[in-house]
């Protein structure tokens, strides 16, 4: 769960990363139409995993929702393994 | 782009929810036979795939919203049958498998509750009729009904 929770984070930032850099350049509708649906499933991946993970602390629950990076937030606040 | 997205959602909803769907259904006979490894492996299909299923309503959101039927009633039952089957599988389900998988490791047994057959059941029934209603569309002109 770990290593998914790794690449969720991961995605979580450049999908967001890549809408922001297509918003103030080109606008190009590819990027926005598919970035968009792709960062939501790692937005709400990053929440599940933690919320899976047998004994998360409490504060890696609640950093997991900050939008962008959640995920590494969340990463950094588990105990490591 | 809305092929792609609609590509995505019907993907998702086949090789990640269907898994989902199958685990957690076998999930309880294993259990009460005991079968470590099986029910292990029954309750990380479980989860995992639940994790990567949250692509199917997202990409679906998507797909409503460029097709411009987000209003749509038979979209929006879909949805709340979509959430009523998320909140059964992470409030529910999951923590019922999680406990009888403890109860295994830690005791060698573990007694299944018999309400978990029939959650998954409903679990299963919820999908049924979603996609029936992704099919038939009530009240849409662009359905194979009516």
């Amino acid at each position: 769960m770990i290593v998914g929770l790794r690449v969720a984070a991961l995605v979580e930032a450049l999908t967001l990363i890549a809408l922001l850099v297509n918003l103030v350049t080109v606008h190009w509708r590819p990027v926005t139409a598919l970035g968009g649906p792709l960062h939501g499933t790692a937005y709400l991946a990053v929440i599940a995993v933690v919320l899976l993970l047998p004994g998360a602390p409490r504060a890696a629950k609640l950093l997991a929702l900050v939008p962008g990076i959640g995920g590494w937030l969340a990463l950094r606040a588990l105990p490591s393994p | 782009m809305t092929a792609v997205l609609l590509a995505v959602h019907v993907l998702g909803g086949i090789v990640f929810v269907g898994p989902v769907t199958v685990a957690a259904s076998l999930f309880p006979r294993y259990a009460r036979e005991g079968s470590v490894g099986v029910v292990d492996a029954l309750h990380r299909i479980s989860r995992v795939y639940a994790v990567l299923g949250l692509a199917v309503p997202v990409f679906g959101i998507a797909t409503g919203a460029q097709l411009g039927v987000l209003g749509d009633a038979w979209l929006i039952v879909s949805m709340a049958l979509t959430l009523v089957a998320a909140l059964l599988l992470g409030l529910v389900i999951l923590p019922a498998q999680a406990r009888v998988v403890t109860g295994l490791h830690e005791r060698g047994a573990a007694s299944v509750p018999p309400s978990l057959g029939m959650t998954t059941g409903v679990f299963a029934l919820i999908w049924a009729v979603v996609v029936v209603l992704m099919i038939v569309r009530p009240g849409s002109t662009t359905g194979v009904g009516a």
